[in-house]
């Protein structure tokens, strides 16, 4: 028994020994795993640490080879002209200079009450809670109308010739002569200028500025007027109806194709103003034309505002190509609005380049009503340092078998912003529609923002709907190739850009092109190389 | 009229980092959360306390849904877990509620301590037809050179209403893996936000939804590039038929800093009906040029192609459309450990299309 229970005691023994050295291997094991773990992760951490090091050294190699120009001389777009006016109203906005303005151009009642009418919207509503900041945009500062020392002519040399000084080295009557069929120059507030060449006319094409078209036409501007573009689409499309002054009427007839474009022109010299330019198309069934509207300004330091409004009415088996480039001084809000409704068969073609600018919001709609409509987007926008460009499309498709295409190229520098914002909606009972969207954006520093919002709403389910959009910065092996093939860093650089925006360039005329091919170099100089 | 409780104003969240223009609404939802009383949830029990220290700093980052949810969250808690994980075998929820468990409000928390790996899969469900709730918060904190899975599967019935807030925190060397699965409730409400802190942190995401019936879905995304050279995906994947709505709303945000980071994400659509309506609002922030961002959208029926091959195989035309949806979402369903679980899925999709 004794010999059994001593037998026991040391199984006991043996068994509480093997249990306190499992317990030590365990703990051993577990110290080991824990060293082990504080070593493995200490070699990773030092790992990181070392390449962390050698990319910031990349990049700081790479921020080095950057240089920066802060104000680019924007070259004749900066040429300021004295500020004489005729009639300069007082700043900010009521409903005495709504009359006033109303008043100076002998307008009709409807026109006045609907600029009341549109006053009253402006009030109720507030700036929009998304997008760039508007605060420091201040209606009090900013004179609505102002009317240049000019009257409208049809014959450059009747131009004053401060004026005319201007839009020649804009290059406008030059553009006239070569690849023009008609032209409008508005200055500030009132159109100095506006030509249609004879043949058209004779065709039936109406080509004025949109003060005469009010009296000349008004049973068509009556019909038309604010029905695409409505007042209380936004704060800004209110105040454009409660102030607009200027802009241009065109009417194509039934089947007329206008061979070569129209151009109208919109600069602003004064400083603290606004242009609220109205620009009415309307193209007749199986008719066809290329509108080009230019803007720029001088620079100052105080605000001024361009809330334009677009209307624009494509017929049955019509096509408007609607051009665009926009080169505004850097302490400009622009707020301009435009939109498209297309009916049967008809087609509308945007081209949008915005490079000036201080804030820009800018979202062209197409609205395809008809069967078979289509509408294709090509837009450009480059922002430097201290522009916020908000740009993008709208497009609705109401009806079936309705086409849209969205490409867009954006650029930011220095600190700018471009953001690109859309919509694609395809409504119910708008079967069999197609759309496609593309958007790219380039940033070429770490300062600057790029920002991409697109909303796509489908209501029906016949649809066939891509959306694809990139962002990123220049390829180094692309750039390492062209220098390869004997091109310096800059032009490799440049080139890449260029060939970035080459969609959009393709799309204007060869002249049109060349010149935004400047721009973009121009913005390009102090951006690399 | 006396009976009914009036809600002193309704409650909307998810709301995007950069809003656009008001009357496409988009910028955010609403929420359908009509519970205000504390009410027990018996079907599993709690395996943790919460930390409350760290819940803070997660909800520093971010406030999920929207503030107030987060706050009713809180309140009406009445189920916490806890993981800190070590290299194990996955973790698996289930999560099942019914009439005598109609209200959820789970606080989750997981922790993944440097160097470990491993795998949770919450699993929630209706078990009768009751309208039921559930408000819940999930915490994921991935520190360094760590590795997560985390598989989310929701199948409550069309009369329930489900909210879930996912907020991330991703550490040097660190992968999150997310699975999320959307089959059921009337109305989800999806919110995945994560920060990517550390130096080549990475986020992958894949979403398989099916929306039928009325069923409302919003599927919001929120991945913050903040280390340098991080990488992150979102992969969504569905269908809609019936009156179903669907808002994919996701953003890859390069934050400034964020330099050799890669962002991708891919939304694809299939509608079933003419009557279902699709959105979509694919965002990309770029605060940083020394980065890649790529997002593409695309929506439409099934490939004809596809179906009349499918059919000419012998299947009909249901069966044909069950299979084409089925193999999108596959890869989300790839990530259930579980394999009975896995093949439960697919045939619930299965199921609700050939019953179309």
């Amino acid at each position: 028994m004794a010999n059994l229970r001593s037998n026991l005691t040391s199984d006991h023994n043996i068994k509480q020994l093997d249990t306190d050295h499992k317990v030590r291997q365990l703990n051993t094991d577990r110290n080991v795993k824990r060293l082990d773990t504080e070593r493995i992760l200490a070699e990773k951490a030092a790992e990181r640490e070392a390449l962390k090091e050698s990319r910031r050294k990349e990049r700081a190699e790479k921020l080095k080879e950057r240089t920066y120009v802060e104000e680019l001389d924007r070259g004749v777009y900066d040429i300021k002209n004295p500020n004489t006016y005729e009639i300069m109203l007082e700043k900010g906005l009521n409903e005495e200079i709504v009359r006033e303005i109303s008043s100076i151009k002998n307008e009709p009642d409807w026109m006045l009450e609907k600029r009341l009418a549109a006053l009253k919207i402006y009030r109720e509503m507030k700036n929009p809670n998304w997008g760039p900041d508007l605060s420091e945009l201040n209606m009090d500062e900013i004179a609505t109308y102002i009317r240049p020392k000019a009257q409208m002519e049809s014959n450059w040399q009747e131009v004053p010739d401060e004026i005319r000084r201007t839009f020649e080295l804009l290059g406008i009557p030059e553009a006239e002569l070569d690849y023009l069929s008609g032209v409008g120059a508005q200055y500030d507030s009132e159109v100095v200028y506006h030509n249609v060449k004879d043949y058209l006319a004779l065709q039936g094409v109406i080509y004025t500025d949109f003060d005469s078209a009010v009296v000349e036409y008004p049973e068509i501007i009556q019909e038309y007027f604010g029905t695409c573009l409505k007042p209380n689409l936004h704060r800004y499309s209110a105040l454009h109806y409660a102030v607009w002054s200027g802009g241009s009427y065109v009417y194509v007839p039934e089947g007329v194709h206008v061979d070569i474009p129209l151009q109208s022109y919109f600069r602003m010299n004064a400083p603290g103003a606004g242009q609220f330019e109205h620009t009415l198309i309307i193209v007749e069934k199986g008719g066809s034309l290329h509108f080009i509207e230019g803007c720029s300004a001088p620079r100052y330091n105080t605000i001024n505002l361009h809330a334009g409004g677009v209307e624009l009415f494509v017929k049955e088996g019509a096509k408007l190509r609607y051009s665009t480039i926009e080169n505004w001084s850097r302490n400009m809000y622009n707020l301009n609005s435009k939109r498209a409704i297309v009916e049967k068969d008809g087609v509308i073609e945007w081209i949008s380049g915005s490079f000036g600018s201080r804030v820009s919001m800018l979202y062209p709609a197409s609205i395809l009503i008809g069967e078979g409509a289509r509408s294709e987007f090509t837009g450009i926008t480059f922002a430097g340092a201290g522009q916020t460009l908000d740009t993008g499309a709208q497009v609705v498709h109401k009806a079936p078998h309705t086409y849209s295409t969205v490409e867009t190229k954006s650029i930011s520098k220095g600190g700018g912003k471009a953001i690109y914002r859309s919509l694609v909606q395809v409504d119910e009972g708008a079967y069999g529609c197609k759309s496609n969207t593309d958007c790219q954006s380039l940033m070429l520093d770490a300062q600057s923002r790029g920002d991409t919002i697109p909303t796509i709403i489908l209501k029906n389910d016949d649809v066939d709907f891509g959306h694809e959009a990139k962002i990123g910065r220049i390829d180094d092996q692309a750039i390492f190739y062209l220098m390869s093939r004997g091109l310096s860093e800059e032009e490799a650089k440049a080139m890449i850009v260029r060939g970035f925006a080459e969609p959009v360039a393709k799309e204007l005329p060869l002249e049109y092109a060349v010149e935004m091919n400047e721009l973009i170099n121009l913005e390009l100089k102090g951006a690399i190389g | 009229m006396t009976n009914v409780k009036m809600k002193t104003k309704e409650l909307r969240g998810n709301t995007l980092p950069a809003i656009t223009w008001n009357w496409m609404d988009v910028n955010d939802v609403k929420i359908d959360l009509q519970n205000e009383q504390i009410i027990p949830y018996t079907a599993v029990q709690s395996v943790g306390t919460i930390d409350h220290d760290l819940k803070q700093t997660f909800y520093d980052l971010d406030h999920g849904i929207s503030e107030e949810v987060m706050r009713m969250n809180d309140e009406q808690c009445n189920l916490a877990n806890h993981w800190t994980i070590s290299d194990s075998e996955p973790i698996e929820v289930r999560l099942p509620q019914s009439a005598e468990n109609p209200l959820l409000v789970d606080q989750n928390q997981i922790i993944v301590p440097p160097l470990q790996k491993g795998t949770v899969v919450l699993y929630n469900y209706s078990e009768d037809d009751s309208r039921v709730e559930r408000n819940s918060t999930i915490l994921v904190d991935v520190e360094n050179d760590a590795e997560v899975k985390v598989v989310l599967i929701q199948r409550l019935n069309e009369n329930s209403v489900s909210n879930v807030s996912i907020v991330a925190r991703v550490g040097d060397g660190a992968r999150l893996n997310l699975a999320t699965v959307e089959l059921g409730a009337g109305n989800t409400v999806f919110h995945y936000m994560v920060d990517m802190e550390g130096f080549g942190a990475e986020s992958h995401v894949k979403t398989a939804y099916l929306g039928s019936g009325n069923d409302h879905l919003d599927l919001f995304y929120h991945v913050r590039h903040i280390g340098e050279e991080c990488i992150s995906d979102i992969q969504v994947n569905g269908a809609l038929m019936d009156h179903a709505v669907k808002k994919f709303r996701g953003t890859i945000d390069f934050v400034e800093g964020c330099s050799g980071s890669d962002g991708n994400e891919e939304e694809f659509t299939i509608l079933l009906d003419d009557t279902v309506r699709s959105i979509a609002v694919p965002l990309l922030l770029a605060h940083e040029d020394d980065i890649v961002g790529n997002h593409a959208a695309s929506a439409g029926q099934i490939d004809d192609e596809q179906l009349f091959y499918l059919m000419s195989r012998g299947l009909s035309r249901k069966e044909s459309e069950g299979l084409i949806v089925e193999s999108r979402m596959t890869p989300t369903f790839d990530q259930i450990p579980n394999e009975e679980l896995r093949l439960d899925l697919r045939q619930e999709v299965h199921t609700r299309i050939l019953r179309r």
